[in-house]
């Protein structure tokens, strides 16, 4: 029968770490010794080398004997009984008993092998703490202390306390396992740990999952020189046996070399397990070596499953906390702002950054930028905010800015991470929060050095703690739910106020305007007032004087003066005309006028005889079609029409018998009937370009002493059809004749 | 011109207006039109007013401005057809710019007629002529 060890012999690189198979070590910590036995005929398929040291015993004797071989036939039907009621529980380990020498045995299954490992009973038996008054310290404890960083720290202690390892630190992971040390026990003379931080690569993945698998670990001396475990070579394929569940099972000798670079003896390593996650661990160190009694280990793993109890109890209510304390700063914030409407003011108040734990804080509204903490430049932050605005979503929330903006390595000192929400992308109006970077707010260890080695003998462990630097660098703290929730309540809030500011702002303008009009109304009323009488009145005395000269003085006059005179009374009777003309636009709206019933066939034959003498003089012949009732305030529409068919007269050729015609039909504009009435002539016209021009006021086209006019004729016209709720056009050939349409709407 | 032929002796005018311009060419048109009618200018409301109560022979025809410092011909037009003496006399408003509000309120307070001032000289003869025709006419 041949013997031969199961050593794992891989060699562990900088490559492999993340993979190293801790599972399988094929060797044991030297403090006890392993067994594997069959779990039905109980003959011994490994053994561990040291059996030698605790058996008396060479391996030949043990591999391939039965239990009973070495043990008690009493103590072999207790592990019969043992296993069978399956009481693998670690808290009741199997105890017996050789050569009168007691031992503690953990046994587990692993496949079809029971897997046996022997402690020694201590000599003395410790005082072991009464679990009820353990139980009732820990209650006092829960009601004593107030947050979850008190407890850890207390129970801490108290695990010191009962263990006596020179430091019990608690750890405590983020969501990417970058480690915290939370809370502290440790000898008066050891430098403190507290508040350091450790990048997640310290515990790799498989490690976490060990952790989470045994609650409980120990390393009693770091210079252990390993027991390999030996198995008989008998063509079967026993190569390796799993180790996962053992307590004895060797340490990966990166995790060794990591303890003797902290100058660690002795650990042990509890698991703190949240939501079947691991939050953490209870590390505790010794700077010798240090084993720890069964009922010890279990006694400070039962202060570890207490505080595991207690996370999420605990977090959910530091939220609370949290949310009750951000939302009385929420209330402050909503205080500040119904007291006044001016952003200066919120910014002075810095109740906007405090409210979520910001480092800066900055407002664009209405293209004013208002900062308030640590805040970019103006120039980087305008930039920074164009590329926020440019982005996909109306908010962004990052601890790491830029993963997200790439010119952000410029501002990292200012942002690090932030908050954006857009209020007005058109405006660019918006509301950022900022955090610094994280390295700058959090204690960290050690020396910025590379922190794995490779050197000769292959992969050592870090020597410094930078690396959690380097994971965090440009990284903010993590913006969290409550304080986005209040971010966004706070939001919703100033853009209300924005948006009742800004209506202020519009009433504010929309009465200042009213005023203004109302003052010009009020010009344009005086206006009419002067126009109606001062001015006239010297007007009218010259042509009265004027035509006085001329009716009783013309025959003492030289024939030259007569004729001054006569220009001086056509002037002024023009400058009557303009003034009427004008006053009659400007009345046009101010005239408060009832709509009627207007019949345009009998409105036509009065404007005929208005125009009498001009159509005699011009021997006018005016074809009139059928025409229909239209709504319309009278007198306007009766000067309408004297307006265009005045014209069409006086804008005769005075080659072709000057004739006019006067029709209407309906038509539809926009879904509304209209009455369209066409006053067309054969007159001089005008040039198609000043079809929109001729309705300005004081728009003249032709020579004034050939065709007298204000030039205010068809700007009336236009008027009127507004308030008609209608419209005007105009269509012209030069020298063809010019046609007029105006429309009344149906129905109105 | 006809007018120069008619019997206008006991025709008495008073013509009210501040206006000297308009006082003189009033005047000289009456003058014109026959240099017998009684004419007496007076150069505001409150004179009218003195002047009514004071004479012993009422006028046949009063010409009121309308736009009048103190009374203006409103209140004085108010003022005669509030006292049943003076029914008999015609009263016709003048004014550069006739509305038609300001028309309204004449006729509505019992003006015989409201005239625009004629802008030519010819025109304002014309006007006089046929308000004193019209009151003799009936």
């Amino acid at each position: 029968m041949g013997i031969k060890d199961i050593v794992n012999r891989d060699v562990v690189n900088i490559d492999n770490c993340e993979s190293e198979p801790i599972h399988i070590p094929g060797s044991i910590q030297p403090h006890g010794f392993l067994l594997a036995i069959d779990k039905n005929t109980h003959v011994i398929l490994y053994c561990s080398a040291n059996v030698r040291e605790f058996l008396d015993r060479e391996l030949k004797d043990v591999l391939g004997k039965r239990f009973h071989d070495l043990f008690d036939c009493e103590d072999e039907l207790k592990l019969e009984n043992y296993a069978a009621g399956n009481e693998f529980n670690d808290s009741r380990p199997f105890q017996c008993h050789f050569n009168k020498v007691g031992y503690d045995t953990l046994v587990h299954l692993s496949g079809d092998l029971l897997i046996l490992e022997f402690e020694q009973h201590p000599e003395k038996m410790p005082e072991l703490p009464n679990l009820y008054i353990q139980m009732q310290k820990f209650v006092n404890e829960l009601q004593r202390t107030t947050t979850l960083k008190e407890l850890c720290q207390s129970i801490s202690e108290e695990i010191r306390h009962v263990t006596g390892y020179d430091r019990v630190m608690i750890y405590r992971f983020d969501k990417d396992y970058n480690g915290e040390i939370f809370a502290e026990a440790k000898r008066d003379d050891l430098e403190g740990f507290l508040g350091l931080h450790y990048p997640h690569t310290d515990i790799p993945v498989q490690a976490r999952m060990l952790y989470l698998q045994n609650p409980l670990r120990i390393i009693a001396d770091v210079d252990y020189i390993p027991s390999p475990i030996y198995t008989i070579v008998d063509g079967a394929d026993n190569q390796s046996l799993h180790l996962g569940n053992a307590m004895l099972r060797s340490v990966s000798p990166i995790h060794i070399e990591y303890l003797k670079n902290m100058g660690v003896g002795a650990t042990l390593t509890i698991s703190l397990i949240n939501d079947g996650k691991l939050w953490g661990l209870v590390a505790c160190h010794h700077y010798s070596k240090k084993e720890l009694p069964h009922f010890l280990r279990h006694t400070a793993l039962l202060e570890g499953n207490f505080l595991s109890s207690q996370i999420k109890v605990r977090e959910a209510s530091e939220k609370f906390e949290l949310s009750k304390e951000i939302d009385s700063r929420l209330q402050e914030v909503l205080k500040v702002f119904n007291s006044t409407e001016n952003i200066e003011e919120y910014i002075r108040h810095h109740v906007l950054s405090a409210l979520v734990g910001a480092d800066g804080f900055a407002i664009i509204h209405n293209g004013r930028l208002y900062r308030q903490g640590i805040v970019p430049p103006d120039e980087e932050l305008l930039k920074l905010v164009r590329f926020l605005h440019s982005y996909d979503k109306p908010e962004l929330i990052t601890d790491n800015l830029i993963a997200v903006y790439p010119n952000a390595r410029e501002i990292v000192q200012y942002a690090a991470g932030l908050m954006f929400f857009s209020i007005n992308k058109l405006k660019n109006d918006c509301v950022i929060w900022f955090r610094t970077e994280i390295e700058k707010t959090i204690n960290w260890a050690g020396e910025p050095d590379k922190a794995i080695i490779k050197d000769q003998k292959g992969l050592s462990p870090r020597k410094s703690f930078a690396i959690w630097k380097q994971i965090v660098k440009e990284h903010s703290r993590i913006w969290d739910d409550i304080e986005i929730n209040a971010a966004i309540k706070c939001v919703f809030a100033l853009q209300k106020q924005f948006t009742i500011v800004d209506a202020r702002k519009e009433e504010e303008k929309q009465r200042k305007l009213t005023e203004q009009l109302q003052a010009v109304n009020e010009e344009l009323s005086n206006l009419n007032w002067i126009g109606s009488h001062d001015l006239k009145e010297p007007l009218r005395k010259i042509q009265v004087f004027a035509s006085r000269m001329l009716d009783k003085e013309r025959y003492s006059l030289a024939d030259g003066t007569t004729d001054l005179i006569e220009r001086i009374r056509r002037s002024a009777e023009r400058m009557q005309l303009l003034i009427d003309d004008i006053l009659r636009y400007t009345r046009l709206s101010n005239v408060e006028s009832h709509f009627s019933g207007i019949d345009l066939n009998r409105l036509m034959q009065e404007v005929m005889s208005d125009l009498d003498n001009a159509i005699e003089e011009k021997n006018a012949v005016i074809e009139i079609g059928p025409l229909p009732v239209i709504k319309g305030i009278l007198f306007q529409v009766r000067q309408l029409f004297i307006n265009l068919v005045g014209n069409a007269i006086k804008f005769s050729r005075p080659d072709e018998a000057c004739v006019i015609k006067i029709n209407s039909t309906e038509v539809s504009i926009n879904g509304q009937d209209h009455f369209k009435i066409t006053v067309s002539d054969n007159g001089i016209g005008f040039d198609k370009k000043y079809e929109d021009a001729v309705f300005k006021v004081f728009q003249r086209l032709n020579d004034a002493s050939v065709y007298q006019g204000t030039g205010i004729g068809l700007a009336i016209c236009k008027k009127i059809m507004e308030i008609h709720h209608g419209s005007i056009e105009a269509a012209s050939v030069e020298g063809v004749g010019a046609e007029f349409f105006v429309y009344f709407p149906i129905n109105n | 011109m006809s007018q120069h032929f008619k019997n206008y002796t006991n025709v008495k005018i008073v013509y009210v207006d501040d206006d000297v311009d308009d006082r003189f060419l009033f005047t000289e048109v009456l003058r014109e039109i026959d240099p017998d009618i009684a004419l007496h200018t007076l150069t505001n409301g409150q004179e009218l007013i003195n002047e009514l109560d004071n004479i012993a022979e009422q006028p046949t025809l009063i010409f009121l401005d309308v736009n009048m410092p103190g009374y203006n011909g409103f209140e004085c037009l108010s003022y005669i057809r509030g006292k049943r003496i003076y029914d008999d006399i015609n009263v016709y408003l003048l004014s550069t710019s006739a509305t038609e509000k300001n028309v309204e309120t004449a006729q509505n307070l019992g003006a015989n007629g409201y005239l625009n001032k004629p802008t030519s000289y010819g025109d304002l003869k014309t006007l006089i002529c046929n308000c004193i025709e019209s009151v003799l006419s009936t």
